[in-house]
């Protein structure tokens, strides 16, 4: 799975559990929870995994993936 | 050396200024209630004084929030942390295997090993990137885990 594969995956199921999620201009991923913004643009595999520990910390569900 | 910076802004963003606010950084985090943004990233700096020295120039090449800076939306940076990614780990529910290795003691090639046990933990999380374990899991694998010096004994049908 690619990087930008990888992200699509966590950017629905965030979505899905509520997180407004957009890509801005510069091709960032935005989430949105509350009052909480997180941009990112993981480059490799080591920061799309410190994405997903960051958007867990916030309350995304990611127990039910195998 | 693998170590984690962080910087603080202080101001009131509005989403337009996000995407330029979090230019250079790897992740970007924007409280709109405390109006406070931090902006983190990896770098590899060796040494502690090293690291210092890398600091000290990263704020330079954060365009966007100088640019914000100038331009009076935010103020700052008023607070800079730099740590070690194992340092950044402690206080973490989710680890990978470079946080595993810093906590058991043992190489991250170990780690790989380990994760063949039956009774190493089921990963959390598992994606391309590689397996993350909850690091409760991880500190009680470690309290049970029998650690025989050397290699392990041949055994008596395999002499």
């Amino acid at each position: 799975m690619e990087i930008g594969e990888a992200m699509q995956l966590i950017a629905e199921e965030a979505e899905r559990q509520g997180f407004l999620v957009r890509q801005t201009r510069s091709s960032m991923w935005h989430f949105r929870k509350g009052g909480d913004n997180w941009l990112v643009a993981p480059k490799d595999a080591g920061d799309v995994l410190e994405v997903l520990r960051v958007l867990i910390s916030a309350g995304l569900d990611w127990s039910f993936k195998d | 050396m693998s170590w984690y910076f962080e910087l603080e802004f202080v101001g009131d963003l509005r989403d337009e200024h996000l995407d330029q606010a979090a230019e250079g950084a790897s992740i970007a985090h924007y409280q709109e209630t405390l109006g406070v943004l931090r902006l983190r990233a990896p770098l590899d700096a060796g040494e502690y004084e090293a690291a210092m020295n890398e600091a000290i120039q990263w704020p330079v090449r954060l365009t966007g929030a100088a640019a914000l800076v100038r331009g009076g939306v935010l103020t700052g940076p008023d607070r800079l942390i730099i740590e070690t990614s194992a340092a950044r780990s402690r206080g973490w529910d989710l680890l990978g295997s470079a946080e595993i290795a810093e906590r058991l003691g043992v190489s991250t090639a170990r780690v790989r090993q380990l994760e063949q046990r039956p009774d190493f933990p089921a990963p959390a999380v598992e994606l391309a990137g590689g397996r993350m374990y909850r690091a409760d899991d991880i500190a009680a694998f470690g309290k049970g885990w029998h650690r025989a010096p050397g290699r392990p004994r041949k055994r008596q049908s395999d002499a």
